[in-house]
Order: C-alpha cells, then structure tokens, then sequence
C-alpha cells in the first residue's frame, strides 16, 4: 500500500502534539487531503496548520498495527533528532549495522549485563 | 510486516550487542539472539522501559569513561568542580546521546526484525500489584563482595574499621520483575535476558517464556 512520505510536512509540526492524532484517522482520509494541500496551498507551514485542523474535527477511525507501529518508530526517531523516515522503510542490513555500532563509547572492555544489573538494583 | 514469533529482549542484551565483540564479555551470546532474528526465528519486542534503561546505561558508561579519562591527581573539591562543568556535562550528554541515536537508527529502520511497544499500549495497575505479589513470595540471596577502587577496579581496605568487603542482597527486582510482565502484557511468546538472576524468577507465573541465556558451560 502506497502511503506518502510525510516527512516534509512534519517537520512544521511538532510530532508528539499530532502523530497520535495524524494516525487514529483514515489512510483513504489522508491521503485526499494531502494531495489536496499539496497541489492547492503554500507555503508548507500552512499546509501543516491546515491540516492539523482539519485532523480535531474528523472522527477516528481503526489505527492498523502498521500505523501504530510506524508511529511509535516516528516518536523515537523524533525524540533523539533524527529526520523522518517512510513508512515502508525496511533497511535489511538493520541488524548488521547495530552490531558493534557503539564500540568507541567505551575503550576498555565491561560486562554490561552485570552493569545494568548493579543499575537496576540502585533504583 | 512479516508474523514471527514476539521475543522481548532485555536491555543487556541489545547494549551487549551494540557494544561489539571487544567491548562486551558476552557479545557472542547477544549475537546468536540476532543471527536467530535474522533466519525468522523471531521479531525484537522492544519496550520503552528497556530504551529507558539502555539509555540510562549508555549515560553510565560515558560517565565513567570521561571520569577514568581524568588524570589521578584530583582533590574531591577540585573533581565536584569539574562534575558540575558544562564541559565535563556535554562530553557525557554528547557521548551517550550519540550512541543512543545510532541504536535508535538501527531499531526504526526495519519492522520485521524491530518490534517497538505500541504507543497507545496502556497497562494496568494489576502489574505492580502482581509484580510485588511475585517479589513477596520470593526472597534472593546474600553475597559477599570486596570492596574496589572505581576508577582503577583495585581491590581496598577501610582506613578506619578494617573492613574490605561487605555482604550484599541480590535477587531479582521491581525493574526484573516489571519487565516480565510487559512482556506478558505485549504478548511476547518469549522474555530473552542474559542476566542470571531471572533464573531465579517463578517462571510459572508468566504466560512469557522466560530464557535465560548464559554461557555453555555455565551451571
């Protein structure tokens, strides 16, 4: 299924205010909307406010696991600074690439199992 | 989205692997959890309890890292002077958040193999009231350690009373035990954790397959 990368358009709107709104609505509902806006109005920050109103005022409708699991990715993504992704994004060499990724954050060698543990039980 | 089977990994799992082979003493048990996630054996459940504590760790690990990196003739006036520093602040922020943001990388950018907590996910208070229900029945052990230097690991002696250990209470906690039960509550069929004291946990009062993953040659 075809879902247009909105990446743009958030980035004029704060995420945590409307991904939840943006995702309990329609995918078919979007969709017009958004190459309505696109072709009709500019600049792009009003494209954003416009359609966050239009989103208070529609009913909600069923969010699919899709949905709900592309924002939970969108809100992390958000929360540490890093750009939008499409909601088909699946990089396959994902797993490959977190292997090791953070090596330099320590030059000696640790047992991070036992420091979690040591961790959870200051709590 | 590819239907595997939901396995909730625990934070130590996901650090170790992240950390690599050379900086982690059991990367290669962490590895084999992913190279199973690879051939669909099952999909990562991560939780937002777990990315707090990963991210909590990382912070940990940057501040002892910045503090080893100190030369050794600090007065403790002199260090809380350098703690309370805007540069000795950014090094430790900039450290962790970046490593933080490369995991965060990794775990949003493929669906089959990432799995995050949904964000409407709501959970009851029967977790905590279950969770000190568990905790209540169960008691750990006690454990001797001596005492060591934290920026050398040298062991050390009390100047005063003469004492170089202490006795220590460890079992699993609220944290262990919470875990537990979200990933009962995301249905994940199994919790994957590296940390040998959920071999202790009452595993029959989890749907969750609890599995403790340790060396081989371990008891």
């Amino acid at each position: 299924m075809y879902f247009p990368d909105f990446s743009s358009t958030l980035e004029n709107l704060d995420l945590r205010k409307t991904g939840a709104s943006i995702l309990e609505k329609n995918l078919d509902f979007l969709r017009g909307i958004y190459k309505h806006f696109m072709e009709n109005i500019s600049p792009i920050t009003t494209t954003g406010l416009v359609l966050e109103t239009y989103l208070e005022h529609c009913t909600p409708k069923e969010i699919t696991p899709e949905m709900s699991e592309y924002l939970s990715r969108m809100t992390l993504r958000t929360l540490v600074g890093l750009p939008s992704i499409n909601i088909n994004t699946k990089k396959k060499d994902a797993i490959k690439k977190l292997e090791g990724s953070i090596s330099w954050i320590t030059k000696e060698k640790i047992d991070v199992t036992e420091f979690i543990r040591e961790m959870r039980e200051s709590e | 989205m590819i239907k595997s089977p939901l396995a909730y990994i625990d934070a130590n799992i996901l650090v170790s692997y992240a950390l690599g082979a050379e900086k982690d003493e059991r990367f290669h048990i962490a590895k084999k959890v992913f190279e199973d996630v690879l051939q669909g054996k099952y999909a990562v459940a991560l939780s937002h309890l777990v990315l707090s504590e990963t991210l909590h760790a990382l912070r940990n690990i940057a501040t002892k890292e910045v503090f080893k990196g100190i030369e050794n003739k600090y007065t403790q006036g002199e260090l809380i002077k350098l703690a309370n520093s805007s540069a000795f602040r950014k090094k430790v922020i900039d450290r962790s958040l970046e490593a933080f943001k490369t995991i965060i990388e990794c775990i949003t950018s493929n669906p089959d193999h990432f799995r995050i907590e949904p964000p409407e996910t709501h959970y009851s208070e029967k977790i905590f009231s279950e969770g000190l229900n568990i905790l209540s029945r169960n008691f750990g052990i006690f454990r001797v350690y001596r005492y060591r230097c934290r920026k050398c690991n040298s062991y050390l002696n009390c100047d005063k009373c003469g004492f170089n250990c202490e006795i220590a209470y460890k079992s699993i906690n609220a944290p262990d035990i919470t875990h537990a039960l979200i990933s009962d509550s995301i249905k994940c069929e199994y919790f994957l954790t590296m940390d040998k004291y959920f071999s202790k946990i009452p595993k029959e009062e989890f749907k969750t397959k609890i599995i403790v993953l340790q060396e081989k040659n371990a008891s």
